[in-house]
């Protein structure tokens, strides 16, 4: 129940209700998933210059989890370097498997710090972030 | 009655019995003490447990085959609905029953397990042909009458499991025989819910599953009309399904044992037979009746909350299971308040339907599927959480 009432708090009510974060960005880097067995989807773009993200934006479609952690992730990474972002990224994995992570630099994902406990909404959660991996992923095979 | 389910002692308001439903003590008992007292290999055993375990299956396949209209021997067991259509689709081909160049007609209702065995078959050059349903979801069996044209096969659902639309299969069947097409219906959801005899309807092949009708998992029912069990070839081969082996072949055991090879699940068709034998006492008339009663109280119930959008007939024809989605929530969040603050549980996604779920318009719906063990309170409680749901996320 309390884990609920957090799921699907103010906050994160906020987030996934807040339309104006979902735009293209023309010249981006893009990529989409989906999750089959619910019909969500999240396309990315992110706009790098010098390593760093200029702008990240999303386009999709889902749950409150699901876009409310596309919602939050967009805006964490923007200004960030691709180093941070995979520091990021890695600690919203070691939350997501409920194992110890860096608090201070996931900020409002935090969040979902009970996430971990609830398998059955982790996919929900982990839509977007999966998309990013894998963008994430073909950067580092392209600068090889 | 409820104090027949244990588990309703949980206080859970059980509304997925579309995916499967509640166990009663009498079938949990008949499977324990099969184990306890009663367990031993079937066929060809001489001692006396042997014997008894298979007097109790072939007794049970007896039950089970007179709770739908069969012969004994015209009952397969297998795991299931899904396992029973693969069976019957890679048979038919066998047997050259089906061939090159026939025609299978199936309705965009379909689960997917009355559709991706049918799909396999294309590769031998048999074709698929669809009746869509309007924009409800509903199918108009006169479209599925008008479509027979040219075909050979009609495999198609009795309840689908996203709408509840109960189709008549009278109507189809009699025109499908008229036209000498051969006709298969998957019965996952009918078989629990409605009335359904073979012999009175005369169609070829019946597919259900044990579990969804009070039985345990991993055991199921392929009805298949005599006049196919000697073309049929096993799907199987082995163990327990022989007359005579040499090392370079091999003759098989009449039907319809040649069809089970290995041991079966002899525990789950004890089990099985004890699920009929609970609905039969309780009476499938009034199985029905619960269940389109409950169904009709819901979508009344629903009707009066305008921020849900129902999918299906809303009718009469609808039985046991009704979809929806509310304005602005997620079908996910919308099940996680329901059990979490309602002790509500229904499914939410594309129910193993996903032509469907496009034909609809939608990724994924909420659905709400009843039993006979359910109440109006259930119902009640299921909309008061949707205010709820509405209030907080959508």
């Amino acid at each position: 129940m309390d884990w609920m009432k957090e799921l699907y708090s103010d906050l994160v009510m906020r987030y996934a209700k807040d339309s104006s974060v979902q735009r293209t960005i023309d010249g981006a880097i893009s990529a989409e998933d989906r999750n089959e067995s619910c019909g969500d989807e999240v396309q990315l773009f992110l706009k790098l210059k010098d390593g760093v993200v200029e702008d990240a934006s999303f386009v999709g479609k889902g749950c409150v989890v699901s876009m409310a952690s596309a919602s939050m992730m967009v805006k964490i990474i923007k200004g960030k370097s691709i180093n941070e972002v995979e520091n990021i990224l890695g600690n919203v994995e070691k939350m997501m498997k409920g194992e110890d992570y860096d608090e201070d630099i996931l900020g409002d994902l935090v969040a979902f710090s009970g996430i971990s406990g609830i398998p059955a909404r982790s996919k929900c959660f982990y839509l977007a972030w999966s998309v990013l991996k894998n963008v994430l992923q073909s950067l580092r095979e392209g600068s090889k | 009655m409820k104090e027949d389910f244990p588990f309703l002692e949980r206080g859970v308001v059980y509304l997925d019995n579309a995916a499967t439903t509640q166990k009663p003590n009498r079938v949990i008992e008949a499977i324990s003490n099969f184990y306890r007292y009663h367990n031993a290999n079937i066929h060809r055993g001489i001692h006396t447990l042997s014997i008894e375990a298979t007097d109790m299956y072939e007794r049970s396949r007896e039950r089970v085959a007179s709770f739908i209209g069969a012969k004994p021997k015209e009952l397969i067991f297998t795991y299931g609905t899904t396992s029973s259509i693969n069976f019957l689709a890679v048979s038919l081909l066998r047997s050259g029953i089906l061939k090159e160049g026939d025609v299978i007609l199936l309705s965009s209702l379909e689960h997917h397990s009355n559709l991706l065995p049918w799909q396999n078959l294309k590769k031998f050059g048999i074709s698929l042909k669809f009746v869509d349903v309007d924009e409800k979801g509903v199918l108009n069996e006169e479209d599925v009458i008008r479509s027979m044209e040219g075909v050979r096969f009609l495999s198609l659902t009795g309840l689908s499991n996203v709408t509840g639309q109960r189709v008549d299969l009278e109507r189809v069947t009699d025109a499908a025989k008229k036209r000498g097409i051969l006709v298969h219906i998957d019965g996952a959801q009918t078989v629990p819910h409605v009335k359904l005899d073979v012999s009175k309807l005369g169609i070829d092949f019946l597919s259900f599953s044990a579990h969804k009708m009070l039985g345990p998992t991993g055991i199921g029912g392929l009805y298949i009309n005599e006049k196919y069990l000697e073309a049929f070839s096993p799907f199987l081969v082995g163990g327990g399904m022989i007359s005579r082996v040499t090392l370079e072949d091999s003759t098989y055991a009449d039907p319809p044992e040649k069809f089970e090879a290995g041991t079966p699940n002899i525990a789950g068709a004890v089990g099985f037979a004890a699920a009929v034998d609970y609905l039969n006492s309780f009476g499938m008339e009034r199985v029905e009746k619960t269940d389109r009663d409950l169904t009709r109280y819901a979508i009344e119930s629903l009707k009066k909350l305008d921020f849900v959008k129902l999918y299906g007939p809303g009718d009469e024809r609808q039985v046991s299971i009704v979809s929806f989605n509310v304005d602005g929530a997620h079908p996910h969040d919308v099940a996680t308040v329901l059990d979490e603050e309602y002790k509500v549980a229904i499914r939410t996604g594309h129910h193993c339907a996903q032509p469907l779920m496009r034909r609809l318009g939608v990724s994924a719906t909420c659905r709400a599927s009843f039993y006979l063990y359910n109440t109006w309170e259930d119902v009640d409680k299921l909309v008061e959480g949707l205010k709820r749901v509405k209030k907080w996320i959508g």
